[in-house]
Parts: structure tokens; sequence; C-alpha cells
């Protein structure tokens, strides 16, 4: 952890209760566009990607 | 009186002590060759300046021994400054030293002048007693005076390394869903299947135990893990780049066990490496902790054995 807060950079998700938030959300069509979308973000936005088993996944920068 | 020979003496004697607490290892801290000339030089002058102080004082100069505390002030900024270079150099580390670890290494630079200060402080008193003698017996004392200083201040000044306070010991990667988990401890979430995957085929992990309740509190330190995981990266080296950060070895401590554990993908996927490179880490002074010896802890939880273990 770098200077102790993390912050989400953005979320790519599979799932249909989408709500607009503070970050950009990535609609993908299935698991995996999800995982190749989210890869390719991390390392554009040199986050890490963690999985919240709610069919999203965020990107955060620690 | 001749005070040539003892302060002579004592500036080869205390640079010497100096050179030898000057160890280059893996870490390649102080560098070659310019950390040499800088700690070389100001080792020498700490050394003069130790040197001087007891002919001065037999001479009935006393004025010249309040030189000994310029330097001491001098020498507080040699902690300043290796705090500086290497907090300037943090933001290029793939995994951070960490501030504990940082003031560490300050604090032993600072120390070692002093030391060098003392040895050649020694020398030198030996040297002016043994004038009294002859000049033979003024070199003789002065040089086995100063060889057991050295001899002393190495014994002394060697500090005690995690294998002292903990026993460390292989254990395998596992996830439970995204969670990278070890002997138990959620590390980190990795949302990434490929980055699991991996962990998995090319991740080693170990668990460091605290022998007691001592160990537990100074391993429940964040400066001490952080320099665990430095080390063992710099030891093992690292299967990451700077933009693959769930790579980014963590040490985390289990809440009610004390045990500290650690995943990493190295470059050398070696599990008795990482156990002897985990051991090797240098308990860092500040973060020394010993709850124990306030009296307050009944001797089974002092030596952890109350606490659930596998």
């Amino acid at each position: 952890m770098r200077d102790g807060e993390s912050r989400i950079l953005a979320v790519v998700t599979i799932g249909d209760n989408v709500v607009a938030g503070g970050v950009p959300v990535f609609r993908a069509a299935d698991d995996d566009e999800r995982e190749q979308v989210a890869r390719l973000l991390a390392k554009i936005l040199r986050g890490t990607v963690h999985d919240l088993q709610n069919g999203a996944y965020v990107i955060v920068r620690h | 009186m001749e005070v040539a020979l003892p302060v002579a003496m004592g500036t080869a004697l205390g640079s010497l002590a100096r050179l030898l607490l000057l160890r280059r290892d893996y870490r390649q801290f102080p560098s070659y060759p310019q950390g040499y000339t800088i700690h070389m030089s100001l080792g020498f002058i700490a050394a003069a300046l130790g040197a001087i102080a007891p002919p001065a004082i037999a001479t009935g100069d006393l004025a010249a021994a309040s030189f000994l505390a310029l330097a001491a002030t001098q020498f507080r900024e040699v902690r300043t400054v290796e705090r500086e270079s290497l907090l300037n150099m943090e933001g290029t580390e793939l995994v951070r030293r960490g501030t504990a670890y940082i003031e560490g290494i300050a604090r032993v630079f600072e120390a070692r002048n002093y030391l060098g200060m003392l040895t050649a402080l020694a020398t030198s008193l030996a040297g002016v007693i043994g004038m009294a003698y002859g000049a033979a017996w003024s070199t003789g004392a002065a040089a086995a005076t100063g060889l057991g200083a050295i001899l002393l201040l190495q014994g002394l000044m060697s500090g005690q390394r995690i294998g002292d306070i903990a026993l460390v010991k292989p254990v395998p990667v596992e996830f439970d869903g995204p969670l990278l988990t070890v002997a138990g401890v959620n590390i980190m979430n990795v949302g990434s299947p490929d980055a699991r995957r991996r962990y998995l085929e090319e991740g080693i992990a170990c668990v460091i135990r605290p022998k007691d309740a001592n160990a537990r509190a100074t391993l429940a330190n964040l400066g001490q893990r952080q320099a665990i995981a430095h080390e063992v990266s710099l030891l093992l080296g690292l299967k990451m780049d700077v933009d693959e950060p769930e790579f980014t070895p963590i040490a985390r401590q289990h809440p009610v066990t004390g045990e500290v554990v650690l995943a990493i993908v190295p470059l050398l996927k070696d599990q008795a490496a990482l156990v002897r490179a985990v051991e090797y880490v240098p308990v860092l002074e500040g973060t020394v902790r010993k709850p124990v010896r306030s009296g307050l802890w009944p001797p089974e939880l002092a030596a952890l054995s109350g606490v659930g273990r596998r």
C-alpha cells in the first residue's frame, strides 16, 4: 500500500443492475470479455484487479 | 611529549574499524565507489578526532576535547543524509524498503562513525599511557587495545535476525475464491484468473511463526514486515513489473496466532531459499517490542502456547 489510501479507478461488470456512480463502469457481455477488459484496464491504469464475486471486477490503485 | 605515534595509531585503527564495518553484500549498500568514499572519508575524520583527544587532554589542552562534541553534531548529519537519499530512491523500488528499514539503516551509519571514533580514542589513550614506558610499549598497547576494541564492537553490533525470533516454514499457496490465502490468512484479493494461475503455478509461500509474545509484537510492526518483503524480493527476484501490482509481495499477520505469512512469485523458485532469505532479514532495532517484560503476561500466553496452533 503506497500512501495508505486506495482508490477505485474503474468497474468492469457483467451484471445488468449497473447504476452510474463516481467511477467509470464498463459493461462486458460475458466472463471472457470482462477478464480481458479488466486486464487491459489494469495495465493502462497500473491498478490491481479485484473480484467482488457479484459479477463485478474493480480496478484499484493501492 | 611525543604525541604523533598514539595519534597515528588511533587514526589508523579507528579507520580500520570503520572499514571493517563497511561490508558490502548482496544489498550493494553502501554502494561502490561513491558510497565507500563518503563513508571512509567521514570514518577517517571521526578516527582522527577520537585519536587527538587523549594526547590533547594529557598535554593540558582541555579545549581540544570539546571537538568531540562538534564531531557528534557532524555525524548526526550522516543519519539525515542517509535517510534522505534512501527516501529519494524509495519511489524507484518495486518493493519498498519502508520508512522503518530506512530509519534503521540511517541509524546504523551514524552509530558506525561513533564506533570508529571510540576505537581511535581507546587506541590513542592506550598509546599515550604506554608512552611512559617507551615507543615500543606505546605502539604495542595501542595496537592491542585497538584490535580488542574492533573485535568487541564487531560482536556487540551484530543484531538479531528473523531466524532468531521466529520459525520459518514453507507452506503452499492457496486461493479462497479470489482471495490469496496462505496458512489460513487472507493476503489479498486477486481478481484476474490469469494472475491466480500464475500464483498457483509459480508462487511459493512461507509462514513465519513467532517464538514468543515479544517476537509476535515485533512482527506486528508494519515496517518490519515491509523490510521482510523487500529483502525477500531482493534475494529471490520478482517475476513482476510495475504494471502488475498484484504480484507485489505483502506480509500479513494472523490476528490470533501472530503468524506472519508471505507469498511471492519469485525468479528463484526454491522453498529452502525462501526460508533462508526470510531468516536472514534483520530485526529492525526500532520495531523491537518486549511486552512480556512488563510482567503482565502469564507465562503460557507469553510463550504463545495458549493460542490456537495448527
